[in-house]
């Protein structure tokens, strides 16, 4: 059997042991542990955005947006003002996280901001269904020129605190791996599913 | 070029990188496996267990077991059972198992080989079928591994670990695919009086 059609074979016959694992990726060296972790005050310091720079965010309800004196929607501001392109994916946003970011959405900066929200209904198979119910709490955001990925395995609805947290510095997430497969997933679900709700002008 | 041609091709090139995997024995361990009352009649009566034949299991073919304390493991075996396997009323079979040759591919020292899997297979897919490449699972390194590790190393069983039994807050469960049956003995059927509303907060 040739080596690629036994993963076909094993991608084919996916059968009921879908729960959220852990990647086996998470846990190589040079991969930052964070028992539990806030994006904006952990990741912020350690990841480098520049111009040219790319972030996809998964998130939820977007606790982390509208959850008073909490810096995340100054972060982003700050990276798209560096050129930084930002999408997000918020699978269930609260009125009040949409409200927190309103205010980008209609501000000039150098990097564009485009959030997706999701349309169930455009599911179209249950590995998507799938996906989307696994990113309740489990929320990444991988980055891109130069490649990072940040991991929540657990990050629950109206927290801004998430747990089991892991970070891909450059020099790890630049090998094949769990940022091509989470970027895959994300495009994915945003390409079959997902509903634009702010495209910065 | 994808030098990959077959599963032995990865393995080689794995090896060739100077990763190995590492095997063990282990002290007898209890090991629960939730069924449909039925299959568990013929498990107790035949005496023993008859191997899931496809290879779509988790970690490949096998019996399959969950390791951890009895009140986890059986309360594991329910819940599989009745979500995955559909059994309104699972009965849970516990047996002693003896292995001589585990590959515990959720050790520590098992990490590197793993993640190399996961990295070939991931160049595999963004060589042949990048539009595929979401498709790929957590699991599916470990699978791999469990499916095509070349046989003549005699593995007795596979080990990995599960993150997250549904409706628990338990993240330590362990998988047991045993390969051979003769490390299977002392079987039993455990009775879960508790409901299991009860176990999930225990």
């Amino acid at each position: 059997m040739d080596a690629f059609d036994a993963i076909l074979n094993i991608l084919d016959k996916k059968g009921a042991e879908q729960d959220a694992l852990p990647f086996a990726s998470l846990h190589q060296a040079g991969v930052q542990p964070f028992p539990t972790a806030n994006i904006a005050t952990d990741l912020e310091p350690i990841v480098k955005v520049h111009s040219g720079s790319k972030a996809f965010i998964v998130g939820y309800d977007g606790a982390n947006l509208s959850a008073p004196d909490y810096p995340w929607v100054r972060i982003l501001k700050e990276w798209l003002d560096a050129g930084c392109d930002v999408t997000y994916l918020l699978l269930n946003p609260s009125p009040k996280s949409l409200e927190a970011l309103a205010p980008l959405s209609i501000t000039k900066t150098s990097g564009r901001l485009c959030v997706y929200g999701i349309d169930k209904s455009k599911a179209g198979s249950p590995r998507t269904l799938e996906m989307i119910n696994q990113w309740r709490a489990f929320h990444f955001a991988i980055f891109e020129d130069p490649r990072q990925l940040w991991v929540e395995c657990d990050h629950q609805p109206g927290d801004t605190k998430a747990r089991d947290c892991y970070f891909f510095p450059e020099d790890v997430a630049k090998k094949p791996g769990l940022p091509d497969i989470l970027k895959s997933k994300f495009e994915y679900v945003v390409r079959t599913c997902g509903m634009n709700l702010i495209t910065q002008n | 070029m994808c030098i990959i041609q077959t599963p032995e091709d990865l393995f080689s090139i794995i090896a060739s990188r100077g990763l190995e995997l590492e095997f063990r024995s282990c002290e007898t361990i209890v090991g629960f496996h939730g069924t449909s009352a039925e299959a568990a009649k013929n498990i107790l009566n035949e005496r023993h267990f008859r191997p899931t034949a496809h290879p779509a299991g988790y970690i490949g073919s096998g019996a399959y077991f969950w390791e951890t304390s009895e009140m986890n493991g059986c309360h594991a075996g329910i819940l599989f059972a009745r979500h995955y396997h559909k059994f309104p009323d699972p009965v849970v079979v516990s047996a002693d198992l003896k292995i001589e040759r585990l590959l515990d591919l959720g050790a520590p020292e098992n990490e590197p080989y793993l993640n190399e899997v996961e990295s070939l297979l991931v160049e595999l897919m963004l060589q042949r079928q990048p539009d595929r490449l979401h498709e790929l699972h957590e699991n599916d390194a470990a699978k791999y591994i469990a499916i095509h590790y070349p046989e003549a190393d005699g593995i007795q069983a596979f080990r990995y670990r599960r993150f997250h039994v549904p409706g628990t807050n338990n993240r330590s469960q362990w998988a047991l695919a045993i390969r051979d049956s003769s490390c299977i003995s002392d079987l039993k059927q455990v009775y879960c009086n508790p409901p299991l509303e009860q176990m999930e907060t225990s």
